[in-house]
């Protein structure tokens, strides 16, 4: 289980890098569209539409690759501890049904933060990351995804709306990045904290259980 | 973060990778096409001219790459029309780049205006009706309207009414030489299908068979009206006319 998600980890982590790369190139050419319309209609607009595609499908793949790697997490907290609190299927329903993620999603990250800190104090300090940048992840995800939303229905097109977009495209892809980080982090201090009850027991002494 | 990729993994990331670049660059590879799909027939009043014949205009443009022709076909496709493609010449993407079908639709209204005969003895009068026209006209691009804006003018000039009250429904296409010559337009099949579509009686076309081979390349406008066979409308009338007078003599002979 452990190889699956680290592997499922690799692959997304390559891919948040992509997408934070070709996001902030979005937000260079939209720069370059709001500078000057006529240059940009002449020289950029193919290759904007061109990097808009490949970001597309590398999101696409991006979000198969962190369902999957979330799922991997969840099962693995879940084998961690019988009473950790979402399962996997659970952690994916509450981020993919409309409405139930606008809070689901934060209690994804939320719980599993609690949980860090109620485990030991060697994970204490991963919690408080992971609890310190799930503000920042949670709206700029929102917003970010109420902005996109808009450009795509607006009848109206409008180079400040584009501009507000793309620039918290980047700013999600970051947030992505930094929550991925933090959630590996926390999942490795885990196992070494397993890994050091597995030792103790070895030794003879008692294993606190888990909660 | 450990990120030690193992020799699998790294094949999984490559081809995971390949994905999104191989798609971008099959959808960004270029294709110079353009396109043609049916549009609408417009009375030539509506360039402010006192006649009673139609211009017909088809819709389409040119595409790129595979993705703009993917989007053209998609929007095509969703609202259940059909849509031409065929490839462009490095002289048509010319043309094309440099804009030149306004140029020549300025071109068109003037040899119009000459070939019709217009207030030919007051300069001001057919100067202003140039403008009008151009102004009026700013919606639609291309040259193709040449012949019908000359029958119209000559309408307007003459008092005479070639659809006879209404009974006929006279639309056409082609430009309009200097010397009164029609010449030949691109999207016939779907002006044609156009024009049935409409209800239109008689439909005039540039008779371009033995010139068109000197300037352009396939085939002309007369071969491709004379293969088209008609669907929608099938007692529409098919015309072509070499010149503006041929076409004017046509029509004052209508019973």
């Amino acid at each position: 289980m452990q190889d699956r998600a680290d592997s499922w980890g690799k692959y997304l982590f390559v891919f948040l890098i992509v997408g934070l790369a070709s996001s902030t190139v979005s937000f260079l050419l939209s720069l370059v569209e709001a500078w000057d319309e006529e240059f940009y209609l002449d020289f950029i607009l193919r290759i904007d539409i061109l990097v808009g595609v490949f970001t597309m499908i590398s999101a696409v793949i991006t979000t198969i690759l962190f369902l999957g790697w979330i799922f991997l997490v969840h099962k693995e907290y879940n084998e961690i501890s019988a009473n950790y609190p979402i399962t996997p299927g659970g952690a994916l329903c509450r981020i993919l049904i409309p409405f139930y993620n606008i809070f689901g999603l934060w209690t994804v990250y939320s719980n599993m933060s609690r949980f860090l800190i109620q485990l030991d104090a060697s994970t204490v300090r991963h919690a408080v990351r992971l609890r310190t940048f799930i503000p920042f992840y949670y709206f700029s995800h929102m917003i970010y995804s109420f902005l996109n939303r808009k450009l795509l229905m607006d009848e109206e097109y409008s180079i400040s709306l584009l501009l507000w977009t793309t620039g918290f495209e980047v700013l999600v892809s970051l947030f992505y990045l930094v929550m991925f980080v933090a959630v590996t982090s926390g999942l490795k201090a885990v196992r070494e904290y397993q890994q050091q009850q597995r030792a103790l027991v070895e030794e003879g002494e008692a294993i606190p259980e888990v909660t | 973060m450990n990120l030690k990729f193992t020799k699998k993994e790294k094949w999984v990331v490559a081809g995971l990778l390949a994905i999104p670049t191989l798609v971008t660059l099959l959808l960004g590879y270029p294709r110079y096409e353009s396109f043609y799909a049916t549009g609408d027939i417009v009375p030539i009043q509506d360039l402010g001219i006192d006649g009673n014949v139609y211009f017909t205009y088809i819709e389409g443009g040119v595409t790129n790459n595979n993705l703009e022709k993917f989007l053209v076909q998609m929007e095509y496709f969703g609202n259940d029309r059909p849509v031409r493609f065929q490839p462009m010449t490095p002289a048509e993407r010319e043309w094309e780049e440099e804009e030149m079908g306004d140029v020549y639709k300025e071109v068109v209204i003037s040899n119009a205006l000459e070939a019709s005969g217009y207030s030919e003895e007051i300069d001001s009068s057919q100067d202003e009706k140039y403008s009008r026209i151009l102004d009026q006209a700013a919606e639609y691009h291309g040259d193709s309207f040449g012949l019908m804006v000359a029958i119209g003018l000559v309408e307007e000039e003459t008092g005479i009414d070639f659809s006879q009250g209404g009974k006929y429904k006279i639309a056409g296409t082609g430009t309009m030489e200097f010397d009164g010559t029609v010449g030949s337009i691109d999207g016939i099949k779907e002006k044609l299908l156009t024009a049935e579509e409409h209800g239109v009686t008689h439909f005039l076309l540039p008779k371009d068979e033995e010139v068109y081979s000197l300037y352009y390349e396939g085939e002309s406008n007369q071969k491709e009206a004379e293969q088209y066979k008609l669907t929608v409308n099938p007692n529409m009338k098919i015309v072509p006319v070499e010149t503006l007078d041929e076409a004017l003599e046509y029509l004052s002979n209508l019973p």
